[in-house]
């Protein structure tokens, strides 16, 4: 009788054991979740004419935050800011960030005329901001020009090379028309081109026109018939699909060469295309079946920018996560000391992350997709 | 020369959109001496009720109605609601500011240029639509001069520009109609003392010529295939330098000076170089402005002495 209420005795003190160290776990977790606590910006086009791009963008970044603060118990804020691809906006949304005391760090400015306009507003306010898709114009291995910006993408310079050494081989190019629309990331891709193409021996010539221009008619005409590639470097998908028309209507067969501002497949479908690309296809990477998913669920459908927007929060998510296991309150400096020691072994991109010396993503690669059916295929990629 | 003769269609084709539009700005600037700055957004509107009715009928690769009767219904929707669109904006944003000064009326139009470029922003969001007019008039139908093929829908946007043209010269200078704008543009408070409803005229120019601007909307959209939210701009500012150019306030320099700015930026790209093409056109409308400041067919204002 003794030996049984004993037992019983035993049980009860075990259970109540039990129930104060599951409390003090539970209470433990979010202690932590309400320490680690952060907000940071979002830079990004989500209106004005690259916003299906943009609104990407966000939604990706938005996912991320998501994704992090589920998985690892935090509690970070993204606050978007819109630059409606618009250079003088992106710095406008970059000083209100930078004034904004709450803000530590934030994803983007997206566009490569963004950086430039932004970079030395957000690294004088030790605000970190990981780039999704663009890196300073004149952004080389060994300078980080915007002590505080990094990017998760390989330099517009690199796209540039990989797309000529595409053109020679395997596609053996014998005449390229090379055609900018005076945007700076577009002035880096076509100038690498350009020389890369010379190292090859393949002949071009060039145009450029206004991020405005509507009507291509003239320009298409310019294009002789011995063309057998054209590499239109548009920051907007549409002008690229309204200068692939406007060749068909005069009944030439140049190919176009795209840029990565054409890789669209909602809004640059021109089958037998060529198209670049600053990340790969999360479709075709098998870990990310799962957020494929979910983002398939969320937004129907999406393209590769939606990827580096998910890393690049996650890089920013990180940072903060780590200072918080530090012991320390998230602050700018702290998590930009954090998001340039990022060494992330795996990520959404289906690589490691980490950055060079530049702020770019170290042994970063572009890629090369070819549009079969309307279908983006991915055929080469290099660095 | 088959080159040359591109350049020539190319820029009568992007001549015709720029002669419209600059004929809707000079008709609103005769009747309410304003510069409306929300007529290529007005353009804009007209674009996405055309591509939506194209959309109605199945869309550009399984048309259910004929392409003439397509074309006829899409041109008359954006006709019809760019022109109550027009009206709406005379109605509430321009007739309560007719006797404030000038540069009121100029903000406003500029005010409600946003209003409607982020209202078609939000309800149809920032996607670019496409026409694909090519798929149901291929770029083979045309005709063919020599080496020279010109697709049909070029060939159908110049004629119905210049038929638009026409029917609105005979409807300013034939009708009782016409009559009463031309009074109005010259003096409208003798207008009303001759017993002519001023609101009324000038509610029906503003109807006028955003129809007309919805229709452009419409061609553009089958001749270049993307229409998105922001395509207002461009217009107005090629709009507004055709009429410049052709003499504000004169519907025939308003078409002279969209065909030719059409012209100046086609033989720009082809002969010297795209880079140049804006820096041309605007550089004409500064020479012109300097050297003959009324237009090319304007007249000089009689001044009471």
């Amino acid at each position: 009788m003794r030996r049984t209420v004993f037992r019983q005795l035993s049980l009860v003190v075990v259970g109540a054991l039990a129930c104060v160290a599951a409390t003090a776990s539970s209470a433990a977790n979010q202690s932590r979740a309400a320490t680690c606590t952060a907000t940071i910006g979002d830079i990004v086009p989500a209106t004005g004419v690259v916003a299906v791009l943009g609104s990407e963008q966000l939604h990706f970044a938005q996912l991320g935050i998501a994704d992090y603060n589920r998985i690892h118990h935090t509690n970070i804020t993204l606050i978007p800011g819109d630059d409606q691809f618009q250079p003088a906006q992106t710095a406008t949304v970059a000083r209100q960030f930078a004034s904004n005391p709450q803000i530590v760090a934030t994803v983007g400015p997206s566009t490569t005329d963004g950086i430039n306009a932004a970079g030395a507003i957000l690294s004088r306010a030790h605000l970190a901001a990981v780039s999704p898709s663009a890196t300073p114009a004149d952004q080389n291995p060994t300078v980080h020009v915007y002590s505080s910006v990094f990017s998760v993408i390989a330099p517009e310079a690199t796209e540039g090379k990989v797309a000529a050494k595409y053109l020679a081989n395997p596609l053996h190019a014998k005449k390229v028309f090379v055609v900018d629309d005076q945007a700076s990331f577009s002035i880096a891709f076509t100038t690498a081109l350009k020389a890369q193409l010379t190292a090859e021996h393949i002949p071009y010539y060039t145009a450029s026109v206004s991020q405005q221009q509507t009507d291509f008619t003239s320009l298409a005409s310019t294009v002789t018939p011995d063309t057998d590639y054209a590499f239109v470097a548009f920051g907007a998908p549409s002008k690229g699909a309204q200068f692939a028309k406007a060749l068909q209507e005069q009944g030439k067969k140049t190919v176009i060469f795209g840029a990565d501002g054409l890789n669209s497949p909602t809004e640059f479908d021109v089958s037998g295309s060529y198209v670049m690309g600053f990340a790969p296809d999360l479709h075709q990477i098998p870990a990310d079946a799962a957020i494929v998913k979910e983002a398939t669920a969320k937004f129907h459908q999406f393209t590769v920018y939606g990827g580096p927007s998910y890393a690049a929060a996650w890089v920013i998510a990180s940072a903060i996560d780590a200072v918080c296991k530090s012991g320390q309150t998230p602050n700018r400096d702290n998590v930009l000391a954090q998001v340039a020691s990022t060494n992330l072994p795996t990520s959404i991109l289906g690589r490691p992350l980490s950055f060079d010396k530049a702020g770019g993503l170290a042994n970063a690669r572009r890629y090369v997709f070819h549009i079969v059916n309307g279908k983006y295929i991915l055929v080469g990629s290099g660095s | 020369m088959q080159f040359f003769f591109e350049q020539v269609v190319a820029g009568l084709t992007v001549g015709a959109i720029y002669a419209l539009l600059g004929l809707g700005f000079s008709l609103m600037f005769g009747v309410l001496r304003l510069l409306n700055l929300a007529h290529g957004d007005v353009f804009m509107v007209g674009a996405f009720i055309g591509y939506y009715v194209l959309t109605a009928f199945g869309g550009p690769d399984r048309l259910v109605v004929p392409v003439a009767v397509l074309l006829l219904l899409m041109l008359l929707a954006a006709g019809l609601g760019a022109g109550l669109l027009g009206l709406s904006i005379e109605r509430f944003a321009f007739r309560p500011l007719r006797d404030a000064p000038r540069t009121s009326g100029l903000i406003a139009s500029l005010g409600v240029s946003f209003i409607l470029e982020y209202l078609v922003l939000l309800i149809f969001t920032a996607n670019v639509r496409s026409y694909s007019a090519s798929d149901f008039v291929s770029f083979s139908t045309g005709i063919q001069i020599g080496g020279l093929h010109i697709w049909l829908m070029r060939i159908l946007v110049v004629a119905f520009a210049l038929s638009l043209w026409v029917a609105v010269r005979l409807v300013i200078e034939r009708t009782d109609l016409g009559n009463a704008i031309r009074a109005v543009a010259f003096d409208r408070e003798a207008a009303a003392m001759m017993g002519i409803n001023v609101n009324r005229t000038i509610s029906i120019a503003f109807f006028v010529s955003s129809a007309v601007a919805g229709m452009t909307g419409v061609m553009f959209g089958l001749l270049f295939s993307q229409v998105w939210f922001q395509m207002g701009f461009t217009a107005t500012l090629k709009g507004l330098t055709a009429a410049v150019i052709g003499g504000i306030g004169n519907l025939s320099g308003a078409v002279l000076g969209g065909f030719l700015i059409g012209l100046a930026e086609s033989f720009t790209t082809g002969y010297i170089s795209a880079t140049y093409q804006d820096l041309i056109v605007f550089a004409i409308l500064i020479v012109m402005m300097i050297v003959r400041p009324r237009g090319l067919l304007g007249r000089a204002d009689l001044v009471k002495v």
